[in-house]
Parts: C-alpha cells; sequence; structure tokens
C-alpha cells in the first residue's frame, strides 16, 4: 500500500497526530518552564521591550527557518542558509545603493534565493548529490563569493529609510514579528490544507513508495528548495537592513543554530515527521535561552556549551524518535500482513 | 545510511558552534577600509648596492594586510632598499616554500606574518644558517630578531585615559558597557587597558556588562540588544574593534535611546566603518587608530635596524594614538574617495 494512502489510514495518521500533539506540548510545557525560570532570575526578562525584541530577534530565524523545515520534511537538508544570507544582504544594499529603491532591492533578492534554491535543489535531485554534502558546498561557494566581491569589506547602505524595513514597528509589533507571523500562516495552510504539503510529509517518509506511486519527487523538492531560498533571501534582507549595511561575515555559523532548534522542535532530520507548530517552538526556546543567558550575565563560554548541550540532546531525541516510528511501523505492517494472509 | 547521516550532522553541528566563534575571531583584528589590490611581487627601487628584502604575508586576501604592505613599499621606497612581496595564501607549505626561495635568492632580512608559528622552524634554522635575520609581524617566532606588533594592552590605556579626560569635562557618569573577544588575548588585554586606563586618571565608573560581539556587528548587535535590555542605564559602549562599538551602537539606536547621551568608543580605526562613524559626529567619539600602513613602515624601519646589525626590543611596537573627530585630520588627508596615512604626523607623535 502505498504511504500517502497509509497515512490516510485511520490507524497510522492517528498515530503520529497524537505523538506530534504530545510533542508539541512537551516543547510548550519546556518553553514555558524556560520562561518562568528566566523571568524569576531576571526583572527585566518579561518587560513589553525585552519580550518584542526577542521576538524581533526570533522572527529572523523563523522566516528563513521555515523554509528550512520544509526541506527537512521532505529528507533533505540545507547547510547554505547563513552564506545565502550574506549574499542576500550584498545584493539588496548593492541594488539599493545603485538604484535607491528598496523593493526593487527585496524583489533582485527574492529572484536570487529562487535561483540558489533551484539551484541546490537540482544538485540534490538531478545531480543525485547528497544534499548535506551538496549543500556544505554551496555553503562555501556563497561564503567565498561574497568575500571575492566585497574584499570581506562591509558596505554601508546609503538610503536611511532601508533601517526601519526590520527595525520599525507597527503599533507594539516589530515590523519582523508581522512578517514572521504571515509566512507561518502561508507555510501551516500549504502543509496542512493542501495535497502539496501532504505529498511533502509522504515523499519524506518514505521517498521510493512516494515515487513509486506517482509522485513528482524530483520537482517537488526543487520547489520546496526554491521556496526556502526566498525565505532564506528574505531572512538576509531583514538582517541587512537591522544592521544598515551587508556584512560578507552575516549569518556564519547561523545554519548550525537553526537546524538544531528545527530539530529541537521535533523536526525528524530523517524526513516526514514534524510540524511547523514545533519547529518555531524550538526557535523560540532557543532564542529565549540565548536571550536569557546575556540577559542573566553568563559568560559566552558557558554560552557554548549550553548551545552544545542542547544540540546533542536535540539530536538524541531525534533518533529515539526515529526508532520508536519506525519500530510501530513495522509493527503496523505485520498485524496488517498476518491479517491479509489469514484472508487468503 | 540515514543514520549515518545523523550522524554527521551531529557531528558538524557540534564543530560549527566552536568554530563560528573562531571564525568571527578571525575577523577581530580588523574591520574594514579601502581595498587595495596589491601584486604579489613587486621590485621597488633598483640601486646598485642597495639592501634586498623579502616580506611573506600569510593573506593577501584580507584588508588588513594589504594595507600593511602598502605602507611597507611606500617605506622601502623612502629607504631605497628593495622589497620583495610573496602572499602565503593560508597555506603553510607555501610559505615555507616561498621563504627558501627567499634564503636562496640571498635576501637581507626576511620579513614574515606567519601563517601558522610552529611549522617555521625548519625554516628558521635555515635563515640563522644563511645569516639572514627574520623580523615578524604581530607574532613571537623563536630565533626571530623582534617582532613588530601594536602594544593592544597600551592602546586600551591611552582610550581608558583619554575618556576619563572626556568624561570628566563633560560631566558623565559612566555606566559602561563592553562588546569583547574574550577568546583572544590581543582583544582580552584592549580590555584591560582601557579599565586600566581610567583607574590610572582617578575615573570613577562602573562596567555594567561585558559581552561577546566576536568581533562581527552583526553578533555584536543582537549581544548588545540583550545588555541594554538587561541594563537600561548604559551610557558608554567600548568595542575592541569597530565592528563591535558600531554593533553595539546599532542596538542602542534600536532600543530607541536617545543617542546623544551615548559615548562610544572602538578599537582599531583602519576603515571606512570606523572613518564614517566618526566623521557622522554622532555618538563615535574616538578610537584607538592602529594604522595597519604605518605597521607596515615599522616593519621596515625594524628590519632596516637588523640588516645594519642593530639591538632590537624583543617586540617593537608600532604605535597607536587615539583619533577624536578633532585630530582627525591631522593623520589622514582626503584623496578623493580615499584617505591616505600621514606617515610624518604619526612618528613625530609617537617620538614626542
Amino acid at each position: 500500500m502505498p504511504l500517502n494512502k497509509r497515512l490516510e489510514n485511520g490507524s497510522v495518521s492517528g498515530l503520529l497526530t497524537k505523538m506530534m500533539r504530545s510533542e508539541i506540548f512537551v516543547l510548550l510545557i519546556a518553553l514555558v518552564l524556560l520562561c518562568v525560570i528566566v523571568s524569576c532570575l531576571s526583572p527585566v526578562f518579561l518587560t513589553t521591550r525585552n519580550i518584542m525584541t526577542t521576538l524581533r530577534q526570533v522572527s529572523l530565524t523563523a522566516i528563513c527557518g521555515f523554509g528550512l523545515t520544509l526541506i527537512i520534511l521532505v529528507g533533505e537538508i540545507d547547510l547554505s542558509v547563513g552564506s545565502a544570507q550574506a549574499v542576500a544582504g550584498l545584493v539588496m544594499v548593492l541594488v539599493l545603493n545603485s538604484t535607491g529603491s528598496i523593493v526593487l532591492g527585496i524583489i533582485t533578492a527574492l529572484l536570487v534565493g529562487a535561483v540558489y534554491g533551484a539551484i541546490n535543489g537540482i544538485l540534490v535531485t538531478a545531480g543525485k548529490l547528497n544534499s548535506l554534502i551538496a549543500t556544505l558546498g554551496t555553503m562555501a561557494i556563497w561564503r567565498g563569493a561574497c568575500m571575492v566581491t566585497t574584499n570581506a569589506v562591509s558596505i554601508q547602505s546609503t538610503v536611511p529609510q532601508f533601517q526601519e524595513l526590520a527595525t520599525g514597528f507597527v503599533g507594539p509589533f516589530p515590523n519582523a514579528l508581522l512578517m514572521a507571523v504571515a509566512v507561518y500562516i502561508a507555510l501551516y495552510y500549504m502543509l496542512n490544507k493542501t495535497t502539496f504539503g501532504r505529498y511533502l510529509y509522504a515523499i519524506g517518509g518514505n521517498q521510493e513508495a512516494a515515487r513509486l506511486s506517482g509522485l513528482p519527487v524530483a520537482r517537488m523538492k526543487v520547489i520546496v528548495y526554491i521556496i526556502s531560498g526566498m525565505l532564506t533571501m528574505f531572512a538576509g534582507v531583514l538582517l541587512s537592513s537591522r544592521m544598515a549595511s551587508a556584512q560578507p561575515t552575516a549569518g556564519t555559523g547561523f545554519e548550525m543554530v537553526v537546524i538544531a532548534s528545527i530539530i529541537l522542535g521535533g523536526v525528524s532530520l530523517s524526513g516526514g515527521i514534524g510540524t511547523i507548530a514545533g519547529a518555531l517552538l524550538g526557535m523560540l526556546i532557543l532564542g529565549v535561552l540565548q536571550n536569557g543567558l546575556t540577559l542573566l550575565d553568563v559568560s559566552s563560554f558557558w554560552q557554548d556549551i549550553t548551545r552544545g548541550l542542547l544540540i546533542i540532546i536535540a539530536v538524541f531525541l531525534d533518533a529515539r524518535r526515529k526508532d520508536s516510528v519506525v519500530k510501530r511501523l513495522l509493527r503496523e505492517q505485520k498485524k496488517q500482513e498476518g491479517s491479509e494472509q489469514a484472508a487468503l | 545510511m540515514k543514520r549515518v547521516v545523523g550522524l554527521l550532522i551531529a557531528a558538524t553541528l557540534i564543530i560549527a558552534v566552536f568554530a563560528g566563534c573562531s571564525g568571527g575571531g578571525q575577523a577581530a583584528p580588523t574591520s574594514s577600509g579601502q581595498a587595495a589590490a596589491a601584486s604579489s611581487q613587486t621590485a621597488g627601487v633598483d640601486s646598485a648596492k642597495s639592501l634586498k628584502f623579502g616580506y611573506v604575508v600569510n593573506d593577501m586576501s584580507h584588508e588588513w594586510y594589504q594595507n600593511i604592505v602598502n605602507g611597507a613599499k611606500a617605506q622601502a621606497e623612502k629607504l631605497g632598499v628593495e622589497l620583495k612581496v610573496s602572499d602565503a595564501a593560508m597555506d603553510v607549505g607555501k610559505q615555507v616554500t616561498q621563504l627558501e626561495n627567499y634564503i636562496n635568492e640571498g635576501v637581507d632580512v626576511l620579513i614574515i606574518t606567519p601563517v601558522d608559528v610552529k611549522a617555521l622552524s625548519p625554516v628558521m634554522d635555515q635563515a640563522k644558517k644563511a645569516g639572514i635575520p627574520v623580523v615578524t609581524e604581530s607574532n613571537v617566532v623563536e630565533g626571530a630578531e623582534t617582532y613588530v606588533g601594536i602594544n593592544n594592552l597600551e592602546g586600551g590605556v591611552k582610550a581608558g585615559k583619554w575618556f576619563a579626560e572626556y568624561a570628566t569635562a563633560n560631566n558623565i557618569d559612566p555606566q559602561i558597557l563592553i562588546v569583547g573577544l574574550p577568546a583572544f588575548e590581543d582583544c582580552r588585554l584592549r580590555v584591560e587597558g582601557f579599565k586600566q586606563g581610567m583607574d590610572e586618571a582617578g575615573l570613577k565608573y562602573t562596567i555594567l556588562q561585558e559581552v561577546d560581539g566576536q568581533g562581527s556587528k552583526e553578533t555584536s548587535l543582537k549581544v548588545s540588544q540583550d545588555a541594554l535590555t538587561a541594563n537600561p542605564d548604559i551610557n558608554v559602549i567600548f568595542g575592541i574593534n569597530d565592528n563591535s562599538t558600531t554593533g553595539g551602537m546599532a542596538a542602542y539606536k534600536e532600543a530607541g535611546f536617545d543617542e546623544s547621551k551615548l559615548t562610544a568608543i572602538g578599537f582599531g580605526f583602519e576603515g571606512n566603518v570606523g572613518r564614517e562613524a566618526l566623521l557622522s559626529g554622532g555618538s563615535y567619539k574616538a578610537s584607538v587608530a592602529m594604522f595597519p600602513d604605518y605597521m607596515g613602515v615599522s616593519l621596515l624601519n625594524a628590519a632596516m635596524m637588523a640588516a645594519n646589525g642593530e639591538d632590537l626590543p624583543d617586540n617593537y611596537e608600532s604605535g597607536t594614538i587615539v583619533i577624536t573627530n578633532d585630530n582627525f585630520a591631522d593623520f589622514y588627508t582626503k584623496d578623493g574617495d580615499n584617505y591616505t596615512t600621514n606617515f610624518d604626523a604619526i612618528t613625530a607623535l609617537l617620538n614626542k
């Protein structure tokens, strides 16, 4: 029985949703606990200003991270998101400084993002490269390209309004937060209410089965890479807006933080399992942790250790999760085969 | 297979967390400035019995070193010596080969910015056998005559003393945020010097928080933002390079504080980041200028002394000067879009 059919099968999908629900519940409790602890230790944590700045910080991670979540859901990875953000800033500021138009800058950056996503996608599908290795390569190439074009020198934006894009507010809400919310809603709808979204889970769950049941696996993967590429570039544009300049070193190490928070959010590295809500919670937990540790004046060396530990815990949980799902599916299959044989 | 990939990712993640920090660190001593295309091999003045120096640079793609080389070339011309320059492009093997070539060629002095100090001992032995003195830049290498470098502690002290005077004159009650890079000794010394300078001048101050900006504007902005939330009284930012300081300033602006109440002090001042911040007349009041091109001049002067067999101190210091809006014009001349450094003014001030 093809996997997408099996997903519709009551028992399996019921099992999956139950598990996801409980996982999100656990994450939510972890986040609330973390917030309670930090707010007990630091009186400023719960101030409106701190909440909004933390949310703005997480929003930048999230806009890129949501796209990456799609890639991980189809069982691939993209390590080049950090370097791509530097490219985004560079494209944005170069176009902005030469034309003076913020809109034109954003459009160009998004187009470059689509191309960057398509390149990654084609390397992974048509080129049949392991996405870990392929994007490790493109990561170095993009970073190198930034260094070559800028000579490792940052470029200041000459249009002062550009800074407003990421640092401005609508009412009490930071612009970046509203943009992240919009992206979240769009992707949530896509993943849960469209066949495209459900097929993505099918591909991630069992690529071979999805292909045999007639899904255009390669084309869908390329589309996912393009969506993620554009979101990554958009996040990069916002980052450069915050700094009012294009930094060739922008986003260095960003890929690891965002991948870690996505895994922490219950999205399985082997694909097919996880939700965008979980990914968001993972990013919030890491964001609050980082904010809290700095508020509490914890030495940056200890912050590194904490983050490293969290990554190990996240990957450990991922491995456990995979095991249990595989075991349950096998059990289901055996039961089914048993009943089929009995029917014969 | 998937499990292997998972393991690989886990390993990469952990490595990258730490690599990410050191990656930021590499940018620490410099920030930016005018770019210069430097050819890898250049001959200086042609004179019959002139001295010949060979300089192997670690990484010519880095602007900081391009500026050092430019300064060194200018000084070589002035002193009438031939200066040959090679770029090791961060390749240890290449650097050793280039050094051996210079030794075989019979240069009078070898100048090295090491790619990796540990890899140099065999070639140092060869230089010694050939009787060629070695001068290094910013790194201590066993067997070298001297190393030419910035005294980071002293630079920090100068900044601290300048600020003490400024704070007293402007009635500032200093509540300080330090945007540092504690993983690097050079950067720790800058901070230590800054505190020492304020102490020596008898200034009363409070350091509210010290954060790790990893030398990049991006990280400095993020961590300063949290520090400013925890300590909204901050009115002074000291950064270990221009990116750290301007990152802190951006966080201050983003938080919606009154920028006229902020005093920001930088360190480095080798490129347009610091220059624009200073000349715009905002919160950026001063920076400890390291003059990379003057470092090139100092390298050549030290090499000249080595060639003449003069005694050199273990550390031949290249100068630092606190640059403010008032004295900027004394040290830099605008030349189109670029600025040229007035070496004579620096020499005069340092020898005073």
